[in-house]
């Protein structure tokens, strides 16, 4: 029916009420092609554009999506929902880099805050901006308290930045939310070690590698945390396993072994680490 | 309320130190687009009596412009600082000479030529500058006659040692990377130009001069064995780690192993050892940002100990010399937590308070510009750790001292008062000499031997090292300070290069001691 109408109506009133119409009905091809029309026929009127780019993006083009978001924000500069739809539009296509332009500028439109903050630290997450990210997570956080994820994020992205002094207390107040999550585990007990030394990190080191022993960065954190206690014996078996995928770790192993008389073995890893970790 | 009230005592009785800047600002070139990497690598600064009045003189070596990588305004010139006692210097550079030309990184002093009167080299982007001192208060340029003009690559650090015992100073000359102004790349870090990772240039090797004995230095980098290990240096310390009775090398590389050079042969060559010994990389197997390094005996063992700093959640990696490797003692010493989150230059050890037990000082900063993505993020304060015990923790009195692009560091007494104070440089800023408040009551012995190479005793367990290294890119030359505590005397022993031994029995507290061999 709505296709049929489109083919009719070429008008610029009708293609638009069709395109609304398409968008409703979440037909976004049909949308798509309505305002593809109106684009060709009036190039000069930035709307079209803005419409065009939300239709691809419900569609899931965000390539597309994202071309016509940017011509529509080179006539109209001005924050608002197209910030935002790029931006996301540029998250989707892996380019979170990209993505932070427009989601910081979405945040000057007042509408629907918490969602801009979200998508923002993700962005932020994915450029490696981990400061950033954390605070906007906390920004975030803020707005929606009950999303323990959120605040989860956040105690991440700080310990990435490696402020840990800030990280400990998110992840501290996570405990009970994150009981037996491996993964929160190894982060916070990461974290632990490297405030307050290898003793306090430890417990969670070891809670970490019961739930998930296939996660090699906590075998790696557990297995130095041993070694920095003068455990060499204990912290060969984590040490083992996690090398097999960070060769930095060979030379941690290798002091193990020499501690433990396993010459030979030590010999072998610090010729294996020598050999594996590149020299720029 | 018993915690309070030990609170407000140690504050009442932990008076601050007293900054004091210079008239100078450390010059980078940086600019908010250009972040060329030698713009964040000056700092250094060299502690010596260059007129022989017996007061500690002051050198900062100072940076340029780009894309010259010269000194081509009155701002950049190095300065040095005559003491006039009473913590008062006088600006005496131009006169003496040293304004120089090239954009300098650090100094390094040492009387080469045995004369009495302490000379000056000064490391800079294309290559080295020797001043010879004529004793009257005025330096000459001999970089050229010196046969050290050849070498035009990046010198960021160097060190007067006698490498052969044949009691003249041969010269270490460290290269941090191959840089080249015309094909430098642009980095962007958080959004921002900001300072390129090392990963970036390639590595470049060491050199090595030696002493003929008149006036001329031979460059025998390759047959000493050099040349076969390159590297990305930052700075160097000078000790006789082996024992064996010669000098050795160890050279932090920023971002790549770490290199021991062990002396062999009376020091005709030197046998890369940094794996051997264990301070190729620290524990945890990644090789850090490597920067500035001290060598002295933390733990009184009578072994030259080490120390480096590094950026953030590296730490500043301490090892004790066992004799015939090093430990990592990082962890064991509490320095791991302590400096986890700091960022270093300038590390020395120095008994800070006089305790017999030395302490150590680190200048911090990050690598990245001020301007650059991080942000004010890269200042840091200065921070002093103390021992006790084998320990360390915060050490008390430099609360107030502010965050800022810190970088070169070095500890002598410069008013003679008993208690060693603290010469820092910045980035963009003034140099701050920290006057020690000096206020406790331990007591002080100031042994004045400045061979290197020379070792000191005093008491039972406190050792020196003399070298004319110290932190990253710096230099002090002057008497060696120990803290006594209590002790109203101490017996001084001397070991020069070459082991004449000197013993002084039971040395009178609170002076300084002029021992010859």
């Amino acid at each position: 029916m709505i296709v049929a109408l489109l083919i009719l109506a070429q008008d610029p009133a009708g293609l638009s009420a069709e395109g609304a119409a398409a968008m409703r009905a979440k037909q976004y091809p049909v949308a798509v092609r309505a305002y593809q029309t109106l684009v060709a026929q009036d190039a000069a009127n930035p709307i079209w554009r803005l419409n065009l780019g939300m239709a691809h993006f419900y569609a899931a083009d965000h390539a597309a999506a994202a071309r016509a978001l940017e011509e529509f924000l080179r006539a109209k500069p001005q924050p608002g929902p197209a910030h935002l739809f790029l931006g996301v539009a540029r998250l989707k296509l892996q380019q979170p880099c990209e993505a932070i332009a427009p989601l910081e500028a979405a945040l000057q439109w007042p509408q629907k805050p918490q969602s801009r903050w979200t998508e923002l630290a993700d962005a932020y997450q994915g450029c490696q901006r981990w400061e950033a990210a954390a605070k906007a997570y906390s920004e975030a956080a803020k707005l929606e308290p009950q999303e323990a994820r959120l605040v989860r994020q956040s105690a991440h992205c700080w310990r990435m930045a490696r402020r840990y002094e800030l990280a400990k207390p998110l992840f501290a107040s996570l405990t009970n939310k994150y009981e037996g999550n491996a993964e929160f585990q190894f982060e916070y007990g990461d974290t632990l070690v490297r405030l307050e030394g290898a003793e306090a990190g430890l417990p969670w080191l070891e809670k970490a590698v019961a739930a998930d022993a296939n996660l090699l960065p906590a075998q790696a954190a557990l297995g130095r945390a041993l070694i920095e206690l003068g455990r060499p014996a204990d912290a060969v078996p984590p040490l083992e396993v996690a090398a097999k995928t960070d060769p930095a770790l060979l030379l941690p192993l290798s002091q193990a072994y020499r501690a433990l008389g396993r010459t030979a073995e030590a010999a072998r890893a610090e010729a294996d680490y020598k050999a594996r970790i590149t020299q720029p | 309320m018993r915690l309070l009230a030990s609170l407000v005592l140690l504050a009442a009785v932990t008076p601050s130190w007293t900054p004091q800047p210079l008239p100078m600002v450390l010059k980078t070139g940086e600019t908010l687009a250009r972040k060329p990497l030698p713009a964040t690598m000056p700092g250094g600064l060299a502690i010596f009596d260059f007129d022989g009045d017996g007061r500690l003189d002051l050198f900062f070596a100072n940076g340029g412009e780009f894309p010259a990588g010269r000194k081509t305004r009155p701002e950049h010139a190095n300065r040095l600082f005559r003491n006039l006692g009473a913590m008062r210097f006088a600006d005496v550079t131009t006169g003496a000479g040293v304004t120089g030309t090239d954009y300098a990184f650090g100094a390094t002093a040492g009387d080469y030529d045995a004369d009495g009167h302490v000379d000056l080299l000064v490391s800079g982007l294309h290559g080295v500058t020797l001043y010879h001192n004529r004793g009257d208060g005025t330096f000459a340029d001999v970089t050229r006659p010196a046969g050290l003009a050849g070498d035009q690559r990046w010198a960021v650090a160097a060190g007067w040692f006698d490498k052969d015992n044949d009691r003249d100073l041969d010269l270490i000359v460290i290269h941090y990377v191959a840089w080249n102004a015309a094909t430098e790349r642009q980095c962007i870090v958080d959004g921002r130009p900001d300072f390129c990772h090392p990963k970036h240039y390639a590595a470049t090797t060491h050199s090595l001069y030696e002493n003929r004995g008149d006036g001329v230095f031979a460059d025998v980098s390759a047959a000493a064995g050099f040349n076969a290990h390159p590297g990305k240096g930052m700075s160097v310390a000078i000790a006789d780690f082996d024992a064996d009775g010669y000098a050795d090398l160890f050279i932090p590389n920023d971002r790549v192993f770490n290199q021991l050079f062990l002396s062999r042969d009376q020091g005709k060559r030197f046998e890369e050892a940094a794996f051997a010994w264990g301070v190729a990389a620290p524990l945890d197997g990644n090789p850090p940002s490597s920067m500035g390094t001290d060598a002295q005996d933390f733990d009184g063992d009578g072994r030259a100990d080490l120390i480096y700093s590094a950026l953030r959640d590296e730490t500043f990696p301490l090892y004790r010399n066992t004799g015939s490797s090093f430990e990592e003692v990082t962890a064991a010493t509490r320095l791991n937590v302590l400096s986890r989150f700091m960022a270093g230059w300038g590390i020395l050890f120095a008994d800070l308070d006089n305790d017999g037990q030395p302490d150590i000082l680190a200048a911090r900063s990050d690598a990245l510009s001020v301007t650059g993505g991080r942000g004010a993020a890269a200042k840091e304060p200065p921070s002093w750790f103390r021992q006790q015990k084998g320990r360390y923790e915060h050490g008390t009195g430099w609360e107030t001292l502010p965050k800022a692009m810190w970088r070169g560091a070095a500890a002598a007494d410069l008013n003679q008062d008993g208690c060693l104070d603290v010469v820092l440089t910045a980035l963009e800023g003034a140099p701050q000499v920290l006057r020690h408040p000096c206020a406790g009551a331990q007591r002080w012995l100031a042994v004045d031997v400045r061979t290197p190479g020379a070792r000191i005793r005093v008491g039972t367990s406190q050792w020196h090292f003399v070298s004319s290294a110290s932190g990253y890119s710096s230099s002090v030359v002057a008497s060696q300070h120990f803290g006594l505590g209590a002790a109203t005397a101490a017996d001084v022993e001397v070991i020069w290069p070459g082991g004449a031994t000197k013993i002084l029995k039971a040395v009178e507290a609170n002076r300084i001691v002029k021992v010859t061999p």
